[in-house]
């Protein structure tokens, strides 16, 4: 634990435990979604699977990004991982994004794609409502790992037919955002 | 803990209420959310009755959801289970509500309603369980306590009549409401040859109680002596059980703004009981539904009625001592308190133990009825006064709108309802 650090956040207002809870929900989310987002692309095959392949290998590698950016936040706040990585898994903040009954059912796949990343989208917004101006370092952080999932959102959205988000595939490079975190 | 909160029906929730429903321990998880409570148990982000780490189930989270990241929609798809209101204090502090209810926003259409439908509910409620007194039988009978319209046994009093079916007190309370609809107003003849067309048919399997035969006889001997001559239908039977209480509520919604109000009570009391003190208690049960009717606190109604009581002579003056004793009993349990006054029929131990469950669960119907059945004795008799006095405070929709459906005559009732309703606009 980074003694001054979390001495620094409590006297802002802020419920670190309560903070740190989050945080570790939220990683939990993150790993878990990597691993489910494995086998949704395994699946993603086909005429019309193959077009989302790309784009959701890239949302999964950058949410495992997001867990690794999101660990060494917990423990300098004063948090830990659970031993138990059962525990860990349950106590996810976003519900599993488990394979579709039919995983040739194109839009029940962008569905499952969507809702987690709205859940993170609507995770992170929470954390940087919590600490803005107050812990600058999660805010940071959580605000980086937004931006990706704002775009992870907007990818997954335009392949079901809710209009244009303006934004591009990335090429080559993951995480522009959450990249410094894990340097 | 969680046993006893399962299968809660639609209804009105006491911030204790509410806050019973957390989540932990494996109690189902209800939230508040603008007057509406919500069941939350299933969802995957209430765990443990937990949401997002800062956001506990049974409580009131109204004023969370201008912050939360999502917005009342999310709501929309759990299921609604009933209503729940803060109470707002005098300076604006909200207070959280301790079971009284609050009346005045409910409309006089939904009053009348809720108190005709809540008597006939409350009787049918009690039919599997009506004069069980031993609580210890009772007990075996219904482990969980009468959970409310069982089907009389063989052996018992209403054997025959099934779930739903109402005891013989609402069986007379549905021959009120339609000489009322028929009449448009209160006609003692109409009643009373109504009553006997009912009561003394052959065919009438239900129970006939003292003030039933009684009543009966009396009917047969004033003919028998003058034949051909008009019966007044004044002379019942001399008795003080609930058999009027019992089935007043659509008269009370007819007559309570009316200067004759009081007499017309006398005399629809006459018909059956020509008995004082069946017309005090009768005259006390109608003095709380008229002041319900006009917006009043149950508190204030059941005091107010104790008032005027004290200034009607010895009959009058018995009935305010229950009442005072009653209102001097809310804190024991409902259980304990029918026991002291007496769980038998005589109003003297049937009203006030009637009024203390009222009084005790003032604000929640559903906990009201079960209380009251589980302390067993004339519990249907009792039922029925307890239903249109909650009926009337919390409006109709404090009654499960299931068991208005599971009564037999629901069909009857409501278009009796519907007259009496039509009329006191
Ligand atoms: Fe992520
Ligand atoms: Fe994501």
């Amino acid at each position: 634990m980074a003694k001054v650090t979390r001495e620094m956040v409590e006297k802002t207002g802020v419920n670190v435990d309560q903070l740190v809870e989050l945080l570790i929900k939220n990683a939990a989310a993150e790993l878990t979604t990597f691993y489910y987002y494995t086998i949704l692309r395994v699946n993603l095959i086909g005429l019309e699977g193959e077009g989302l392949k790309e784009i959701a290998e890239t949302a999964r590698i950058e949410d495992r990004n997001h867990f690794e950016a999101l660990v060494p936040r917990i423990y300098e706040l004063g948090g830990k991982l659970p031993d138990d990585m059962k525990a860990f898994h349950d106590m996810s903040a976003c519900p599993p994004a488990r394979l579709p009954k039919d995983p040739t059912d194109i839009k029940a796949m962008l569905t499952v794609l969507v809702e987690a990343e709205r859940c993170a989208v609507r995770g992170y917004t929470h954390i940087c409502n919590l600490t803005a101006g107050k812990d600058h370092r999660t805010y940071d952080l959580s605000q980086a790992i937004l931006n990706e999932e704002i775009e992870h959102e907007s990818w997954f959205s335009e392949f079901l037919g809710e209009g244009p988000s303006g934004h591009f595939l990335r090429r080559g490079d993951t995480s522009p955002f959450v990249s410094k975190f894990l340097r | 803990m969680s046993r006893e909160l399962q299968n809660v029906e639609y209804r009105h929730f006491t911030t204790q209420e509410l806050n019973r429903y957390n989540g932990i321990n494996g109690a189902p998880a209800y939230i508040a959310y603008k007057e509406s409570v919500f069941d939350v148990t299933g969802s995957f982000h209430w765990q443990q009755g937990t949401h997002q780490v800062l956001h506990q189930a049974g409580m009131d989270l109204t004023e969370c959801m201008a912050e939360a990241p999502h917005g009342e929609e999310f709501l929309e798809k759990f299921p609604k289970v009933g209503t729940y209101r803060k109470k707002l204090h005098k300076t604006g502090v909200n207070m959280p509500d301790q079971g009284s209810g609050t009346q005045k926003e409910h409309s006089l259409d939904d009053r009348i309603r809720g108190a005709i439908w809540g008597q006939f509910v409350g009787d049918a409620f009690c039919l599997g369980s009506h004069w069980i007194y031993d609580l210890v039988e009772l007990n075996q009978r219904f482990p969980n306590g009468p959970q409310g319209f069982e089907t009389p046994v063989a052996g018992h009093y209403h054997f025959g009549k099934r779930s739903g079916d109402l005891s013989h007190y609402g069986d007379g309370a549905l021959v009120i409401l339609q000489s009322l609809a028929a009449q448009g107003s209160f006609d003692t003849v109409d009643f009373g040859l109504r009553f006997m067309a009912l009561f003394d048919s052959p065919g009438y399997k239900g129970y006939r109680d003292h003030a039933t035969k009684e009543t009966i006889a009396n009917f047969h001997t004033f003919h028998d002596g003058n034949p051909g001559a008009d019966y007044t239908f004044q002379d019942g039977a001399d008795d003080d059980q609930p058999a009027t209480v019992s089935r007043l509520a659509p008269l009370a919604a007819l007559y309570f703004r009316s200067e004759n109000y009081l007499s017309v009570v006398e005399r629809a009391t006459r018909v059956c009981q020509n008995n004082q003190r069946a017309v005090a208690y009768a005259l006390a049960h109608a003095l709380i539904l008229r002041e319900l009717f006009s917006g009043s606190h149950l508190h204030d109604a059941v005091r107010a009625s104790g008032d005027i009581m004290a200034t009607r002579g010895a009959a009058g003056s018995e009935v305010n001592e229950w009442i005072n004793a009653a209102m001097a009993a809310t804190h024991l349990d409902v259980w304990e308190a029918t026991h002291q006054f007496g769980q038998a029929c005589p109003l003297k131990a049937s009203f006030p133990s009637a009024l203390q469950c009222a009084l005790h669960h003032g604000g929640n119907f559903v906990d009201a009825l079960r209380a009251n059945a589980a302390a067993g004795g004339d519990n249907a008799g009792r039922a029925a006064m307890i239903g249109a006095w909650l009926g009337a405070g919390l409006g109709v929709d404090a009654l499960p709108l299931k068991w208005r459906e599971l009564l037999t005559a629901r069909e009857e009732i409501s278009a009796g309802v519907e007259r009496i309703a039509a009329a006191v606009q």
